[in-house]
């Protein structure tokens, strides 16, 4: 593992902009779905979940087009095997 | 089955090592009311929970648990990071070090190895939500010691995230029994085990 990565692309890649409108709208889902779980009826918590997965998907695109993939199906074989190239997220 | 992102559920960023501490919040990785065990606890009740909702909360906290799991590993090794013979020794950290340098291995604070013996899948609905809703509060009392043994901002922060999340997922076990026991047979909820039993005794 290079751990003389350039600081400033690790910590873009894990704490900047858009990792954290990835992590706030993937958060109010993991959150949401225990809900959904014990209230599946709510329609107010449905609906609720119709928007926060739009946000989600739109959060995690922009995560991928400017940083890497955030699931092995993000990875476009065009630009090579991503996935082992951007910093895991336990990296300092 | 599981697919993973690439991510940390919360951010974990940790500027400065402390294997002493390290030491201590790695109770939540392999300790007895740990992570760890309650991600297997909870995966492995849920086959046998007949309410299907209620499988659907076992899978889904189970699943957050393993992302909790992760964030602790993070945690323990931010914490464990470019030490020296004399850190090692200075803060007693030189008997985990012996056996794992600062490899992350699912063991307690006091060094004793994750067992199953730890959590209980007991196939039958009322019982393991019973057991799920103590496991939580264990999660949360264990987070609460070690947030009055830190002071680093940065390890506080996602402990109390961590924390808080025990709280919610106890309501939701909490919810899950009602659901469970509104299905049973109101005189008396131990009539049969629906997780067994075809039909009460």
């Amino acid at each position: 593992m290079e751990n003389n990565m350039n600081c400033g692309c690790v910590q873009n890649a894990l704490t900047g902009p858009a990792a954290m409108q990835l992590a706030q709208a993937g958060f109010v889902i993991s959150d949401l779905i225990l809900y959904l779980d014990t209230h599946p009826t709510d329609q107010n918590a449905l609906s609720y979940f119709a928007a926060k997965k739009s946000q989600y998907e739109q959060a995690k695109a922009a995560y991928v087009q400017q940083i890497g993939p955030v699931r092995i199906s993000d990875v476009d074989p065009a630009d090579g095997w991503t996935w082992g190239e951007t910093p895991w997220p336990w990296e300092v | 089955m599981w697919s993973y992102e690439k991510r940390l559920q919360y951010p974990v960023r940790i500027t400065n090592p402390n294997p002493k501490i390290a030491q201590v919040i790695l109770s939540q990785y392999g300790g007895p009311d740990g992570e760890l065990g309650a991600s297997l606890r909870y995966l492995s009740q849920r086959y046998t929970m007949p309410n299907r909702k209620v499988a659907g909360l076992l899978t889904d906290i189970g699943t957050e648990e393993l992302a909790h799991l992760e964030m602790i590993s993070a945690i323990v090794h931010q914490l464990t990071r470019n030490l020296t013979a004399e850190e090692i020794l200075a803060q007693g950290f030189q008997n985990y070090y012996v056996d794992h340098t600062a490899g992350v291995y699912p063991a307690s604070a006091a060094g004793v190895p994750f067992t199953a013996a730890y959590i209980q899948s007991k196939g039958d609905p009322i019982t393991d939500l019973s057991e799920d809703l103590g496991a939580e509060q264990k999660a949360r009392t264990t987070y609460d010691n070690i947030l009055r043994l830190v002071d680093d901002p940065d390890v506080r922060d996602p402990i109390a995230f961590l924390r808080e999340r025990e709280i919610v997922h106890y309501q939701r076990f909490g919810e899950g029994l009602r659901m469970i026991t509104e299905e049973l047979d109101a005189k008396n909820f131990y009539a049969f085990n629906p997780a067994f039993d075809k039909q009460a005794r």
